[in-house]
């Protein structure tokens, strides 16, 4: 990379060198890591997946028939050119509801990913920051949580709570929130060991602006890794809880609702699992093609 | 002696690297051609980004993955180590050609004991066996002067000291008798004492092994000391190369003279001599330059300069300059006028900053290190106190605990008469007592602009309200460290080293402060931006008339700025006084050890002094005079025992030994009595 250079110091004209211009400087760092991202195939493969379901999850009202529509003469059909995918118990079209399907997981995984790195985040600066107490408590608190088996802890609020939409991505957020504070942690105790931490110090600033203002913005980096990694794990775990029927429920066209559902059928209809199951599997590897290929981009 | 006396043992020609980024091809070294005869020392010079280092990763074809080399030969032997199959050059290296890196603790590998790291290359290249490796291998430490090599070899490399774990890594490189020794800045990493031993032992070495030696540093006084020949590599191209002796006493490029003129010699004072920085910067790498590379910098150039590379144009037997002018060389004016004395010199009058007792302990119970054990220091108003000590000394320490980023465990301390011991302080004393650190790399939020950064601290420091008012600051603020407009809206990571160096200048004299803690301000600045930042910093301090404790490991810049000097070692402090006094004797011990380790540009070095031993543990320091197990004056009995007292001398010093001033005086002044005593 292009430095702006020492000036003439002692009176001598500057070098040509430094005749450039600082903000196509700025542009050209930011093309820079574009451009590695646009670079890596990994990253491409998996925006372009991504890119599908995202556009399935807005758009399938207009580009599918209805994926709750009945046809009680065509059940169980198999693949076929009227039927892609084929039908299910109730005769409603499998491909319609597959593509439809992206839109409850859709809409749940990043919602509950967002709120484990909002809680993730600020735990991870107040514990890596402060250390001490705080952090002695957070830590022994995220080891005793991880000795449950979590789905087993998910299924028992949910059980409890409800089975709303809304407190599935409560609970995986806040299952999450503890798994991502430890990385951001992690980062925060690297940073503020840096000098600019202690020069914030030094001049005044107060706890909650350093981490804030001073450290944030410089672990931006392993919390979009981060995020995205965990939105591949959000996918699978609103799916994993709507197979064993405490997420959405019926009759709703989630891909995890719907292999349970295709389970009893599996002998005779093999299609109700197999597209609702590779659908999910497409999603999961997409977003974490993305995940690896930002997180090159970021490290390199 | 010349070259031609000699046989070649590697002969660099035309060699031509480039590094590959993001699909363009980025040129570091250009046309580079240079011969090393057999057993001759040869040192490449240069500042950082010149291309050094390529030059030696290319002889040992260790190149990373995206340098490709577009043309050039590199002859070792009577063979092209370019064109060499991989089994040939697995042979070779290791076997006909050692490296040795610059950090050794990252060089051995961390798990397996040192005696089989070194039997590896016996096993590997001679085909020993186990045992008679291992025999081998402990032989091979004892010549590299390692004591009780048996018992060393079966330690791990983190058991070692940084100087102990250099010695393996000449062990290991020496181990097969090497035609071509590479070393890659082998002593930077390390304390000056620690340098000096391991030069002394690089020299005992060649008389002991017919190595020849390439010699990489960007140090000037090593290679001096070090190497019969010398090249100088500036933006990829050699542009000088020539004996050691006629190089450095009469270059022949202006950038050389320019390297030579800016670097603080040993007796420059702040308040006589001005420092030289070479004006602008390196160019870019991977930019194509049509005439010389240096001129843009130079004080000489002419348009011909700019239109047509120059050749290596011979300037004296063995001696080549790339310059069209190099007569003219010699006859370049100094650029630095001396300081004008318009603004008196701020005097010391009063204390200003009062260490009462202080200690720093770190954990608890018996894992407790004291890091600053019980230190008195004054710091004058308008004063400079420089303050050494190699690391572990606690210096760094000392620092935090002086500008409250660390509580003291004990002691006061005493700012304008007012304590501020605790580590909590009120914006007044934060504002007049601030720190400009070690690394601008570092001590820069990379994700704030330039002017965010001054900004807060103008705000939080100087009590700067409202936008106008603040940008208006900032200007002069900028001014006065001579930072352009255009520098204030970039990030950090846009600026040169330099620049970054007087953003943070400029941030700690923002709320005008009277005390600034410079922590190795210039130890990571190449040599030609440390005269620029040294003569920025000494400029400031006259006209604030603040007062610096200026920490660093490098005596003559501490001599250049210094007016007072301090020195520490393990946690205390062992010889305070007026700069002069404490660098001449009588002294302690162990500044006169410390001046002793000085690589300097003159070639007819005296004997220099050796410490023994290594430093003791801070967790363990041993009885009596903390000093004794490494002294080269050690008494006896006494100095085990007897905690030693302070002595005064007549010119103000004061030093902690048990040796009288004028006895001491006596010894030091006597070289006959200080190599008997040292030996």
């Amino acid at each position: 990379m292009s430095t702006l250079d020492e000036q003439g110091v002692a009176g001598l004209p500057d070098g040509a060198a430094a005749q450039v211009d600082v903000r196509r400087l700025r542009r050209q760092r930011r093309a820079e890591l574009v451009s590695a991202v646009l670079h890596s195939k990994t990253f491409l493969v998996g925006m372009g997946i991504l890119i599908f379901w995202v556009f399935s999850a807005l758009a399938w009202r207009w580009i599918v028939r209805d994926p709750q529509a009945v046809d009680p003469s065509a059940t169980l059909a198999a693949p076929s050119t009227a039927h892609w995918f084929g039908t299910d118990n109730l005769g409603r079209d499998v491909f319609a509801r597959v593509i439809a399907g992206s839109a409850p997981v859709l809409t749940i995984a990043p919602l509950a990913t967002l709120l484990g790195i909002t809680g993730g985040a600020t735990l991870g600066l107040v514990t890596g920051y402060y250390r001490g107490w705080i952090d002695d408590v957070f830590s022994r608190v995220v080891d005793a949580l991880l000795a449950f088996p979590l789905i087993i802890l998910a299924v028992l609020v949910l059980a409890s709570l409800g089975r709303e939409p809304r407190n599935v991505i409560l609970v995986i957020g806040i299952i999450f929130t503890p798994l991502i504070a430890r990385t951001v942690r992690s980062a925060v105790m690297v940073e503020r060991e840096r000098e600019y931490v202690a020069a914030a110090r030094l001049r005044g600033e107060r706890g909650p602006r350093i981490m804030a203002v001073e450290i944030l913005p410089n672990i931006t980096g392993p919390i979009v890794v981060e995020g995205t990694i965990r939105l591949g794990y959000a996918i699978f775990a609103a799916a994993t809880l709507a197979f064993l029927g405490l997420g959405i429920q019926d009759p709703s066209p989630d891909w995890g609702l719907a292999i349970a559902n295709g389970r009893a059928y599996l002998q005779i209809a093999w299609w109700m699992v197999l597209f609702p199951a590779a659908a999910l599997a497409t999603l999961v590897v997409g977003v974490n093609l993305v995940a690896d290929g930002l997180r090159g981009a970021i490290e390199e | 002696m010349s070259t031609t006396e000699r046989r070649q043992a590697v002969g660099i020609e035309g060699l031509t690297v480039a590094y590959r980024r993001r699909g363009r091809l980025l040129r570091v070294l250009d046309d580079v051609s240079l011969s090393i005869g057999s057993g001759e020392a040869y040192g490449l010079v240069g500042e950082s980004g010149c291309g050094k280092t390529t030059v030696a990763m290319s002889l040992m074809r260790y190149l990373p993955e995206n340098a490709v080399v577009e043309s050039g030969r590199i002859m070792f032997g009577d063979q092209d180590v370019l064109a060499a199959s991989p089994s040939t050059l697995r042979t070779w290296r290791g076997d006909r050609m050692a490296m040795v890196y610059q950090d050794p603790a990252s060089a051995l590998n961390p798990s397996i004991r040192v005696g089989e790291q070194i039997a590896e290359v016996y096993r590997f290249h001679k085909g020993m066996s186990r045992s008679e490796a291992l025999a081998a291998a402990v032989e091979m430490l004892s010549t590299v002067q390692i004591s009780a090599p048996d018992r060393v070899a079966r330690r791990y490399p983190h058991e070692l000291s940084g100087g102990q774990q250099q010695r393996i890594m000449f062990a290991m490189a020496l181990a097969t008798d090497p035609d071509l020794l590479v070393l890659d800045e082998p002593t930077t990493g390390l304390d000056a004492t620690v340098e000096a031993e391991v030069l002394d032992l690089v020299e005992q070495l060649r008389a002991q092994f017919d190595a020849s030696i390439l010699f990489v540093s960007h140090n000037l006084g090593i290679v001096a000391r070090m190497c019969e020949r010398v090249g100088v590599l500036y933006a990829g191209r050699l542009i000088e190369e020539g004996p050691a002796k006629d190089l450095f006493r009469a270059p022949r490029h202006p950038y050389t003279l320019a390297l030579l003129r800016c670097m603080p010699r040993m007796g420059m004072r702040k308040d006589v001599d001005r420092l030289d920085p070479i004006p602008g910067s390196l160019p870019p790498i991977g930019v194509e330059i049509a005439g010389c590379v240096y001129a843009d910098r130079c004080p000489i150039a002419r348009d011909r300069c700019r239109a047509e590379p120059p050749p290596i144009e011979p300037v004296g037997p063995g001696h080549g300059s790339r310059c069209f002018f190099h007569e003219e060389v010699p006859g370049i004016p100094a650029l630095a006028r001396p300081p004008d004395d318009e603004v008196p010199a701020a005097t010391a009058d009063g204390v200003l900053l009062k260490l009462d007792e202080l200690v720093k302990a770190y954990g608890s119970g018996g894992n407790q290190v004291t890091a600053v054990a019980g230190v008195d220091l004054e710091v004058g108003r308008g004063e400079v106190l420089g303050l050494v000590g190699e690391s572990g000394s606690g210096k760094t320490s000392l620092a935090k605990c002086i500008v409250g980023l660390l509580g003291p465990s004990g002691g006061a301390i005493e700012f304008d008469s007012a304590d501020v011991t605790s580590g909590r302080r009120g914006r007044e004393a934060r504002r007049r007592l601030q720190m400009v650190f070690q690394n601008p790399d570092n001590a820069l939020n990379p994700s704030h602009s330039v002017r965010a950064i001054l900004r807060r601290s103008l705000e939080l420091l100087a009590g700067v309200r409202g936008k106008d008012r603040q940008d208006e600051q900032m200007n002069d603020l900028a001014r006065s460290v001579r930072l352009e407009p255009r520098h204030l809206d970039v990030r950090p990571a846009a600026l040169s080293g330099g620049l970054k160096q007087r953003v943070a200048i400029a941030r700690s004299f923002a709320g005008t402060p009277s005390l600034i803690l410079c922590d190795e301000p210039t130890s990571a600045l190449d040599v030609s931006v440390q005269a620029a930042i040294l003569n920025l910093l000494v400029d400031l301090q006259r006209r604030e008339g603040v007062s610096y404790v200026f920490i660093s490991h490098d005596l003559a810049v501490v001599r250049y700025v210094a007016d007072r000097i301090a020195v520490m070692y393990l946690g205390q402090l062992v010889d305070v006084g007026p700069a002069d006094a404490v660098f001449q004797a009588p002294h302690h011990p162990y500044t006169e050890a410390l001046l002793s380790a000085i690589p300097t540009l003159d070639p007819d070095a005296k004997t220099r002094m050796k410490l023994h031993g290594t430093l003791p543990s801070p967790s363990d320091p041993p009885s009596g005079c903390r000093f004794h197990t490494r002294c080269p004056r050690f008494l006896g009995d006494v100095c085990v025992n007897v905690e030693p007292p302070w002595q005064s001398t007549p010119d103000g010093e004061r030093y902690r030994c048990h040796i009288e001033p004028g006895e001491l005086a006596r010894l030091q002044a006597d070289p006959e009595a200080r190599q008997a005593e040292s030996s």
